[in-house]
């Protein structure tokens, strides 16, 4: 699946809420540095198979596989930053809610210098569950229940 | 995040009370006591609207404060890099956890411990509260501490703790108290695993009058501790040689290969 963007509205409501949520988090250790880096007006979403997932703070990333575009039958890496581990684990997820193997669908606010990756809105697995991330250059609509 | 807000309520913290018959002074008095055991997160609900729930209005900031975060926010918001903003180095932001009138925030767990005579607060990410039950009363003035020097006592089923001595230079300016300030907390049980905050935050330097704030936590029976440090070895979005944002895509070395 290509990187799509979606609708404009979605777009400014996220804005609007990542802004409320990075002064909200100034004041917390997750505002350690600005997420100028992402281009948050932006929401991504790529398909693929989770490479690996480094469960450590700061910042939790996400490495994964997606198809190639221009080399069919080839596989490009994307990296994705999320929140930090007690934000994630707040949110739902935990050290094996994706694992290496898993397929998932990545929506994200892209990196500006255009490589591949962004910081992480959310992650949904084949059988539909959402987990998602509140920090960051945008916010998602939702999120999990806390556990 | 449930926090309710408010300002210029009395705090009601009251006295020590006689140390020789206080609740949680003896092991036989803590079997009395409510049922604070276990892990303590502070509620996030986040709903549909992907914006934290519960009223916020502002603290009472003095007007000179007011100023320089809003114009903190306003750099911030333009991509300028925090620690060129507070002239501080990233380790800075990775030193231990500082109580500012919080035990968690916005997403530490944390845990009472009881003993005679001393109730201890942890929290997931390091920081260590030692509340004394009994002793002496609290000084007039105590040493910056990164937990601050503090006092405790029971009033009914309600734990209430004086923190002074509280850290003025915390390197995240909308936590910072100032110098001088004064934390009383008001610890209650409100349901069988949801818990109520109340903290009466008296910051003369920040506040142009007392600040009170009521957080609820929710206990998290099935809460597993993940003992860690807030900024690991290997931050790929700061470099450490250089101070700079970055993000750093060099793939783990123990990356698997991809799908065949």
């Amino acid at each position: 699946m290509n990187p799509r963007e979606v609708g404009w509205k979605r777009i400014v409501r996220r804005k609007l809420a990542g802004l409320v949520l990075l002064l909200t988090a100034i004041g917390t250790a997750q505002a350690h540095h600005t997420y100028a880096m992402f281009d948050g007006s932006k929401s991504l979403t790529v398909h693929g198979t989770i490479a690996k997932v480094e469960w450590s703070n700061p910042h939790v990333f996400v490495w994964m596989y997606v198809l190639s575009q221009a080399t069919p039958g080839k596989y490009d890496l994307y990296a994705f930053e999320s929140g930090s581990v007690g934000e994630l684990t707040h949110l739902g997820w935990s050290s094996t809610a994706l694992k290496a193997g898993d397929k998932a669908t990545i929506e994200y606010h892209p990196l500006r210098d255009g490589r591949r990756g962004g910081h992480l809105t959310t992650a949904t697995t084949p059988d539909g569950r959402v987990l998602r991330c509140l920090s960051g250059p945008g916010a998602p609509p939702g999120s999990a229940p806390p556990k | 995040m449930l926090v309710l807000f408010s300002a210029g309520l009395p705090a009601g913290a009251g006295s020590p009370a006689d140390t020789a018959t206080s609740p949680g002074t003896s092991w036989d008095s803590i079997k009395e006591l409510p049922d604070f055991g276990g892990w303590w997160g502070v509620i996030l609900d986040v709903g549909t609207s992907g914006k934290p729930a519960g009223k916020r209005p502002s603290p009472p900031l003095k007007p000179e404060v007011l100023a320089r975060r809003q114009q903190i926010r306003a750099r911030i918001g333009a991509g300028v890099d925090p620690t060129e903003i507070l002239g501080k180095r990233p380790v800075v932001f990775c030193g231990p956890r500082v109580f500012t009138g919080s035990n968690g925030s916005f997403d530490d767990d944390f845990e009472f411990l009881f003993t005679p005579g001393r109730v201890t607060i942890t929290s997931e990410l390091g920081l260590i509260r030692r509340i004394p039950l009994d002793g002496p009363p609290l000084p007039a003035q105590a040493p910056e501490t990164n937990a601050g020097t503090s006092r405790g006592h029971w009033e009914g089923r309600t734990l209430v703790i004086e923190t002074i001595g509280i850290r003025h230079d915390y390197p995240y300016p909308e936590q910072s108290l100032g110098r001088n300030a004064r934390v009383v907390e008001r610890i209650s049980l409100k349901a069988r695993d949801l818990l109520q905050i109340v903290a009466r935050i008296t910051a003369p330097d920040v506040y142009i009058r007392p600040f009170v704030s009521t957080t609820l936590y929710r206990r998290e029976r099935a809460h597993v501790l993940e003992e860690r440090d807030f900024c690991g070895e290997h931050d790929r979005s700061v470099d450490d040689a250089t101070g700079h944002e970055r993000f750093d895509m060099t793939p783990p070395r123990d990356l698997p290969p991809p799908p065949r």
